[in-house]
């Protein structure tokens, strides 16, 4: 299974959901003491992104840091983040992505759980001549290093040609010549408790004419834990705070996303490992959190012992994508993980939201008790059988009668409005893992039973015998227990609209990581314990990722969505889209991008429901392809060493009664530039972009034009030794709007970032948004934000 | 002119400090071993560098392992062994020699320069190229088994005999030399997980359930 993870996860493109693809270039290696830039090109889709969050951590350690990417300018989708010299600790670094979208999903890049392996991120080390004379003595295979890292290197041959005294010896690049005993022949390095698993070492020295030689590098790998047990212990400590100031013409209204409320979040994450014994402490409290949609001031208590997993508190259990994942529970989990058999089990309670009232504005949520369990049975690395059970039902109590209860005025009568509900799923699930073939396939089954009223309570025998027969010898109401059964049951006989199937394979063919992903849901299939299927539909994603070495990147995907599926509505949509990108690396430093995305929508009319009924046909495309051209070299200094041209055009047409009848077309050209100053440390970085759509409506012959004119500089300097980093950054979008007038959007910010001392950073900075409205001078508005941030990692 | 005599000093005084030569370093270590450098014990842990005469002594149990610093020769004592080194810088290379004083040496030289020499008593075996075994309890007598190239033994007598790969052979106080074919059977099990290291994953191991006269359930562990 790992071997083909790792293969499955070389190249770095991804198609992550249908519709979000992001391109990331792993820079792959860093000079240590410089910054690292990283960054994610998202084509399409990027409005859906709320945030996304780079989690890092040295290469083998546990516990990630995490740093927010900042966000595109208007008209460009690269979002970009970068990790100061503090924060890389000259460490060899694993990292991944965290998507957060507008919805409130949240998935990984790359995904673990779907074959994905972590970037990594390596050291260079300074470059210069290098001599043959250092002879690594602590090799790997004839030096014991048991829990400990040594490093001895003999240069016995260059013992005439240099200076001992101008010896110096890197380790991980942080010069460690101090605590090295350094001889004529000889020197040693000796660390009794490493903290990384991965050790990179160099020797440099001047021979007696001044020259500066070196080592080759030495590697080694080092097991921390290794002949000795002893307690480790690391998390981090963590607060971030937002606070606002409007200062708008109309009234203040909190929550909207121009008025964002002020918010803050502390959080804490311990964690213990003694031999095999691990624990975590993990706390979070946020004055963002919905109660309505999570349990909030979350926390996590934990302990993991060889096969045996036990969580209490909040967790999000991954039994099934079908049954019961990516939802938080509050409660119990445990896990017993053996080779060929496996049993996860979990209960608690989740929330659902709900109407408090029946008043559309008020919003309540029942506590919903959650149960789910999974027994897996045979290997994962080749064949296993999983059934997984789940099963949800709203916690009565949990809501004020009141919220149920809805009087009408004018009928006088009192009706139940909020409706309690129980769900019940089972699903079962096949995968066989093909290391040889570096293939996964697998298939996975699941059906529901829903009740979405349980308040007339379960029926009997006698009164469910009228609808159905086959409860003479069972009393439904003896299965209240488990679940209710009524006559609100979605559906009351089940059947195969209240099931659901998913297909999937992995694999990789002549560096073709190909990916295929198909599923049917039916009308009715409900699952309570994830975040939802879209009901009577079925789809088709395929996508492939091909690439040769670090020069070409090529990826497609194709995804298909068709719903009606059990043909009961007299219209079935088709939604399709799939995209193509490459890029193409020249000479090293150059690249060349291209890209084409299209999506079509549209319906037909299902003859099989009847005759003259209403349809409205429908038909929306989108397209667009963007073209570009990069450099790359860090080396450089002055002259801009990052630089990216991207052209982009696309259209958006729709000929529908409910979406209107539109054609517009839209086109950017963005350039990006990056320079740093030598020995100074100074770092600017400028964007542009100029945008421009005509919207065009075919029923009124009319286009209106639109312009909009972004630009942004940032400029950081860095002060003692990068412990103090001061910037300045500055935002200006114009927008030439025929109908509301000109506007523009100015935006200045001032920051600091500072690392006091070891694994602490702190992050502030102050920022002023001001929105001018070129016609109507009262429309006018200003932001005042603080932002501070503070970490450390222990 | 002040100024160049003073840095000339320095850095006489500089190479002075340093000049403490290391000739090898400690790269493993089982058990409880000593060191001792000028008739007095020094602590050491792996990676520690070792000079000319320092006497290097194993307990029960236990075990040494160091390396030359020209990174040509391997050496491994056993427990309950004695030995001391030194070493000298020639224009070829490394001469290196042990003196065992008792116990047991594993000794892999491997080409490049310089030679190896494990003296014991007024005898000594020395090679070029080649991976032996040295057994002593003093006196003068010894066991060689030689697992790769050829060692060349020079008795009390100055009297010089060949022995090759896969040979063994005993030597008397007297300096006479008994070969013979090298078994497995002559090594212990320490010697041999040394000679012939095997990772871990190699090792096929069963555990078999057996009841004794008793009825008590007895676990056999086979490992091949």
């Amino acid at each position: 299974m790992k071997r083909t993870l790792l293969l499955l996860c070389q190249i770095a493109l991804a198609a992550l959901l249908p519709g979000i693809v992001a391109i990331h270039e792993p820079p792959r290696i860093y000079v240590a003491g410089s910054n690292v830039d990283l960054s994610l090109d998202i084509p399409a889709e990027a409005e859906t992104i709320a945030r996304i969050n780079l989690c890092y951590r040295p290469s083998g350690g546990t516990g990630f840091s995490v740093k927010t990417l900042e966000m595109p300018l208007p008209g460009t989708q690269t979002f970009t983040v970068q990790l100061q010299p503090q924060e890389l600790q000259g460490q060899d670094l694993e990292y991944w992505f965290e998507f957060q979208l507008t919805d409130g999903s949240t998935f990984s890049y790359p995904d673990e759980s779907l074959g994905g392996e972590l970037f990594t991120l390596k050291t260079e080390i300074q470059s210069s001549k290098e001599a043959v004379g250092f002879v690594l003595l602590s090799t790997e295979e004839d030096f014991a290093q048991k829990g400990e890292y040594v490093l001895v290197v003999s240069y016995f041959a260059l013992a005439q040609q240099i200076d001992p005294a101008t010896i110096e010896v890197w380790v991980n690049d942080r010069n460690v010549t101090s605590a090295a005993v350094i001889t004529e022949n000889l020197l040693s390095y000796r660390d009794p408790k490493p903290k990384a698993t991965n050790y990179v070492a160099v020797v440099t020295a001047r021979d007696f004419q001044g020259g500066l030689i070196k080592s080759a590098v030495f590697s080694s790998k080092v097991d921390p834990k290794a002949g000795k047990a002893r307690l480790d212990t690391w998390g981090g400590l963590n607060f971030a705070s937002n606070f606002h100031r409007h200062q708008a013409p109309d009234e203040y209204v909190p929550d909207l996303p121009e008025f964002p409320r002020n918010n803050y979040a502390g959080w804490i994450d311990l964690y213990a490992r003694y031999k095999q014994l691990k624990l975590n402490v993990n706390a979070l409290h946020s004055n963002l959190e919905d109660p309505n949609r999570q349990p909030v001031d979350r926390y996590c208590v934990g302990l993991q012992l060889g096969f045996l997993n036990i969580q209490a508190g909040d967790q999000v259990p991954q039994l099934s994508p079908l049954a019961m994942s990516s939802k938080m529970i509050r409660g119990l989990y445990g896990s017993l993980t053996g080779k060929y058999i496996g049993l996860e089990l979990t209960g608690g309670e989740m929330v659902r939201k709900t109407l408090a009232g029946g008043d559309p504005g008020s919003v309540t949520a029942f506590r919903q008790q959650a149960l789910g369990g999974k027994l897996r049975l045979g290997s994962e690395q080749g064949l296993s059988m999983s059934l997984t059970l789940a099963r949800n039902r709203d916690v009565i109590d949990s809501l004020d009668p009141a919220e149920f209860i809805y009087l009408d005025p004018e009928t006088a009568d009192t009706l139940f409005v909020v409706a309690p509900q129980d769900n019940l799923v089972a699903s079962f699930d096949t995968r066989i893992n093909i290391p040889a073939l570096n293939t996964n396939l697998g298939v996975e089954v699941a059906g529901s039973l829903y009740n979405r009223n349980t308040w007339p309570g379960p029926i009997s025998a006698e009164e469910i015998s009228q609808y159905v027969s086959g409860f003479d010898y069972i009393d439904p109401a003896d299965l209240a227990e488990v679940f209710v059964i009524n006559r609100n049951m979605e559906p009351i006989l089940p059947g195969l609209p209240n099931c659901a199937a998913r297909g999937y394979l992995r694999t990789n063919i002549l560096n073709n990581i190909i990916a295929v992903d198909a599923s049917a849901t039916g009308p009715v299939y409900h699952a309570l314990s994830t975040w939802g299927q879209k009901p009577d539909t079925k789809t088709l994603t395929v996508s492939d990722m091909f690439n040769i070495g670090r020069s070409l990147f090529i990826s497609g995907a194709y995804s298909w969505q068709q719903d009606n599926l059990f043909g009961t509505s007299a219209s079935t949509n088709n939604n399709s889209f799939w995209h193509l990108q490459g890029t193409l690396r020249l000479f090293k430093y150059f690249s060349l991008r291209g890209a084409y995305f299209n999506s079509d929508a549209t319906n037909a009319l299902n003859t099989d429901v009847g005759e003259g009924l209403v349809f409205m046909p429908c038909l929306r495309n989108s397209h667009s392809y963007t073209v570009g051209a990069g450099f790359n070299n860090p080396r450089v200094n002055y002259l801009p060493w990052l630089c990216e041209l991207s052209y982009r055009n696309g259209t958006d047409l729709s000929n529908t009664v409910l979406f209107g009848d539109y054609r517009n077309s839209n086109n950017s050209i963005n350039l990006s530039l990056v320079s740093k100053f030598g020995e100074i440390p100074l770092r600017l970085q400028i964007n542009a972009s100029l945008a421009g759509m005509v919207k065009g409506s075919p029923e009124n012959d009319t286009e209106t034009t639109y312009n909009s004119l972004s630009y942004n500089a940032r400029l950081s300097y860095s002060l003692f030794r990068d412990r103090l980093i001061p910037w300045l950054q500055y935002l200006r979008s114009d927008y030439d709007d025929v109908n509301t007038g000109d506007k523009s959007n100015d935006h200045l910010s001032l920051g600091l970032e500072a690392y006091p001392w070891k694994n602490m950073s702190v992050s502030t900075s102050l920022n002023r948004l001001t929105s001018v409205d070129k016609s109507d001078s009262g429309q006018n508005s200003q932001t005042l934000t603080w932002s501070l941030s503070l970490s450390q990692r222990f | 002119m002040n100024k160049t005599v003073f840095c000339i000093a320095m850095f006489l005084v500089g190479a002075s400090l340093l000049s403490a030569t290391g000739i090898a370093v400690i790269s493993g270590q089982q058990g409880k071993a000593t060191l001792r450098r000028a008739n007095k014990s020094v602590k050491f842990a792996n990676g520690s560098i070792l000079e000319s005469n320092d006497v290097l002594e194993t307990g029960r149990k236990s075990g040494l392992g160091f390396k030359y610093a020209d990174g040509l020769a391997a050496l491994h004592l056993f427990s309950e062994t004695q030995a001391s080194l030194t070493a000298k810088a020639v224009l070829t290379g490394l001469n290196k020699e042990v003196e065992l004083q008792k116990g047991s040496l594993y000794v892999k030289q491997q080409p490049g320069g310089g030679t190896l020499a494990v003296v014991f008593g007024k005898s000594q075996v020395s090679a070029e190229e080649a991976s032996f075994l040295i057994r002593t309890d003093g006196g003068g007598k010894a066991w060689i088994s030689v697992f790769s190239g050829t060692v060349k033994i020079t008795n009390t007598n100055g009297a010089i005999a060949t022995l090759g790969a896969q040979r063994s052979a005993d030597l008397s106080a007297r300096g006479q030399v008994k070969a013979r074919p090298a078994r497995n059977a002559d090594l212990t099990t320490d010697e041999l997980a040394v000679v012939n290291p095997r990772p871990e994953e190699d090792q096929r191991k069963i555990t078999v359930p057996m009841a004794d006269s008793q009825g008590r359930i007895k676990y056999v562990e086979l490992v091949w």
